[in-house]
């Protein structure tokens, strides 16, 4: 039984079909990475899987560890192992960034069944992992990204991935912004959760981080469904040849064509 | 005419004065949304009731020492608050009587407290706008305060109003401080208990050059209770004055606020912070006037508005033509809960020279639903998450406030909203 398991996935926003028959199948500690053009569903299937409300799933199921999430809220999606790091994470002024992610740990430690992590054990913890990050101590206990660089946003991102440990994270992104040391320490640590058993979704555009974070398969997403999935020199291949093959034949895919396509 | 005779007068004008006091129409902006009509109803009713005629000095005879003791217990000084560590002289007022001016440890010589009578209402000065005028009216006595050139009290001066009784509905308070020259005062002003009523309040303060107050605010009206607050602030040069007030219960609260800035570099912060559920009706209306070179102001305000309460907040800046240099900020936020919730912002800036940094916002809608999922993504429970955000709403005005006094306003807000005092801002 793989982690996680999505099948033939039909999901819509409003009026508006966003994935059209999506499958995927992620195993423990493997690294998935999800490429394709603007616009073809890559952060909407992120959203999707971490239970955002203004998608409605019209078909398919999402499981994981065999268990469907689709009738669960984000809460529990992330206290059953699902995070999602953000694109663009929200700055929350007033909430200090300490205390949430203490909160967060321990409501999902609760709903696990876990008992709670105390105050100091958790300083030490956020310390530690602060410094792992490579996030600078003065931000962790200012309020929740704000006045945060873009950079220094998504470290606190890896801060809380590193924290709550996760089974799979879903990275939306996590390279925007990042300069070479920033992406480095991403890569690095994500290496380091990975050997851990950590399993990866990485929503990217660019082959930087999945040159420093090697993907064991990538996938290109286009219109909603995945079209192709190959090995890690896919994304090289995708770097020369862009997606203008796959969004010409998108149209008028079936199931299944995509093997034709990659032929 | 002695004191008691004075007393007898002012009584006789009280039946009759609340219908003669100049009312505003809901032509006036800042009073389009208030019930002017029960207003005048219900302080018109308070004060035409019998009330019994007490000598100065004493408690009304329906106060037992007992009484009066439960309602200190209630006061900061005798809480577990960064407060009660340091106060040092506390002003009690009974309904309308300023009944007892205590000195607690540590009060400073620096302090005179004159205590004058209300003059009838028929040779009073009126003054012009009818909070003020009902205080006036209503208070037996005034209290004046004034704190010498380079005082420093270290604590803060307690200005606790209790409920009146059933046998007087109405109540009002006259309290007028003077900070010299260099002098500093912390002031914490709050109410406890008491029965519905009617009650107007009338603040002023005068700043001397370099002066520095601290004003804390909790406003919390007997169920379903009428408040109308005013407050009249002078800065003079280099002076400071920051104010913070926390709002929440009564039918209706309505406070008005002006900030005069007349000296060159005075400084003012203000930040109102106002919870509203049932049926509940806020106003906060903040008029800052800066007249001098080179002044700073904040001013922010947040709610959250639940079931059918009802908040509004107008803040008013004008920068004169003499006050080139000028920094003023505005930000007002409101959180509706549900429907039937209404909050009511207006920011507004009036600039009459070049050279000034202002700045203005204002929005009122339901809780930031990327916000939310961000939370709920990290394992927090929706109803969690959305008191977390509503705390962040709140809060966010009074965490650069590092003083004890802030501090224990910023607790009594997270007691409101059922968290731990001052976790979050931790």
């Amino acid at each position: 039984m793989a982690l996680l398991e999505i099948d033939n996935l039909v999901a819509s926003i409003g009026e508006t079909d966003v994935l059209r028959g999506l499958s995927l199948r992620v195993d423990a500690s493997e690294v998935h990475a999800i490429m394709g053009p603007n616009g073809a569903g890559k952060s909407t299937l992120a959203k999707i899987i971490a239970g955002h409300p203004d998608y409605t799933v019209k078909s398919g199921d999402i499981r994981l560890d065999g268990e469907s999430l689709l009738e669960k809220s984000p809460d529990e999606r992330a206290a059953q192992g699902i995070f999602l790091g953000f694109q663009d994470p929200v700055e929350i002024p007033g909430v200090n960034n300490l205390y949430f992610l203490r909160t967060a740990l321990n409501a999902q430690r609760r709903r696990r069944g876990e008992a709670e992590v105390d105050a100091p054990s958790f300083l030490r913890l956020a310390k530690e992992e602060a410094a792992r990050v490579g996030l600078d101590a003065g931000l962790i206990k200012r309020s929740l990204n704000d006045g945060f660089s873009g950079g220094e946003r998504k470290r606190n991102e890896m801060l809380q991935l590193s924290v709550l440990q996760p089974k799979l994270a879903i990275l939306d992104e996590i390279d925007s912004g990042l300069d070479i040391d920033a992406l480095a320490s991403v890569a690095e640590n994500a290496g380091r959760l990975r050997a851990a058993g950590m399993s990866f979704l990485l929503v990217t555009h660019y082959n930087r981080l999945l040159d420093a974070f090697p993907p064991d398969i990538v996938h290109v997403l286009v219109g909603g469904r995945i079209v192709h999935s190959g090995g890690a020199t896919l994304a090289k291949e995708l770097e020369a040849s862009g997606y203008q093959a796959w969004s010409q034949a998108e149209p008028g895919l079936g199931a299944g064509s995509h093997h034709a396509l990659h032929a | 005419m002695t004191p008691m005779n004075q007393l007898h007068a002012q009584r006789e004008d009280l039946a009759e004065a609340p219908s003669r006091l100049n009312w505003p129409s809901k032509k006036q902006e800042a009073w389009r949304r208030s019930p002017i009509s029960s207003l005048k109803e219900r302080f018109a009713l308070a004060s035409q009731r019998e009330s019994p005629i007490v000598s100065l000095h004493e408690h009304p005879p329906w106060v037992s020492e007992a009484w009066v003791g439960q309602a200190l217990q209630a006061t900061p000084s005798n809480t577990e608050t960064p407060a009660s560590q340091v106060g040092a002289l506390r002003l009690l007022w009974l309904g309308s009587n300023p009944l007892v001016v205590e000195r607690l440890q540590g009060a400073d010589s620096g302090v005179e407290i004159t205590r004058v009578v209300a003059a009838p209402l028929a040779s009073q000065e009126r003054p012009q706008s009818v909070t003020a005028s009902l205080a006036a009216l209503h208070a037996r006595e005034r209290l004046h305060m004034r704190v010498a050139p380079g005082c420093a009290l270290a604590a803060p001066v307690e200005l606790l109003v209790t409920g009146a009784s059933a046998e007087e509905p109405s109540s009002g308070t006259h309290f007028v401080c003077e900070v010299g020259a260099g002098a500093s005062v912390t002031l914490v002003e709050r109410y406890v208990g008491g029965v519905a009523e009617a009650r107007s309040m009338l603040i002023e303060f005068r700043l001397g050059a370099g002066a520095q107050v601290e004003h804390v605010r909790e406003s919390s009206p007997a169920e379903g209770g009428y408040l109308l607050s005013e407050v009249e602030v002078s800065v003079g040069a280099g002076a400071v004055y920051n104010s913070t007030l926390f709002a929440r219960e009564g039918r209706y609260q309505r406070h008005d606020i002006a900030l005069n800035l007349q000296g060159e570099a005075a400084k003012a912060d203000f930040a109102s912070v106002v919870v509203a559920d049932g049926e509940s009706q806020a106003e906060v209306h903040v008029k800052l006037q800066a007249s001098a070179p080179q002044t700073h102001s904040t001013m922010s305000h947040r709610t959250v508005v639940k079931d059918r309460g009802d908040v509004g907040f107008t803040g008013t800046v004008a920068v004169k033509g003499s006050a080139p240099g000028a920094e003023a900020h505005q930000s007002a936020k409101a959180i509706l809960l549900n429907e039937g919730a209404v909050a009511f912002a207006k920011p507004e800036l009036f600039i009459e020279t070049d050279e000034v940094v202002c700045s203005h916002g204002a929005s009122v809608g339901a809780l930031d639903a990327a916000a939310r999922f961000y939370l709920m993504s990290r394992g927090l429970e929706e109803a969690v998450a959305e008191g977390l955000l509503i705390r962040a709403c709140l809060l966010e005005p009074l965490t650069g406030r590092t003083s004890p006094a802030a501090r224990w306003l910023a607790a009594l807000v997270e007691t409101e909203l059922g968290g731990d005092a001052d976790d979050a801002a931790r």
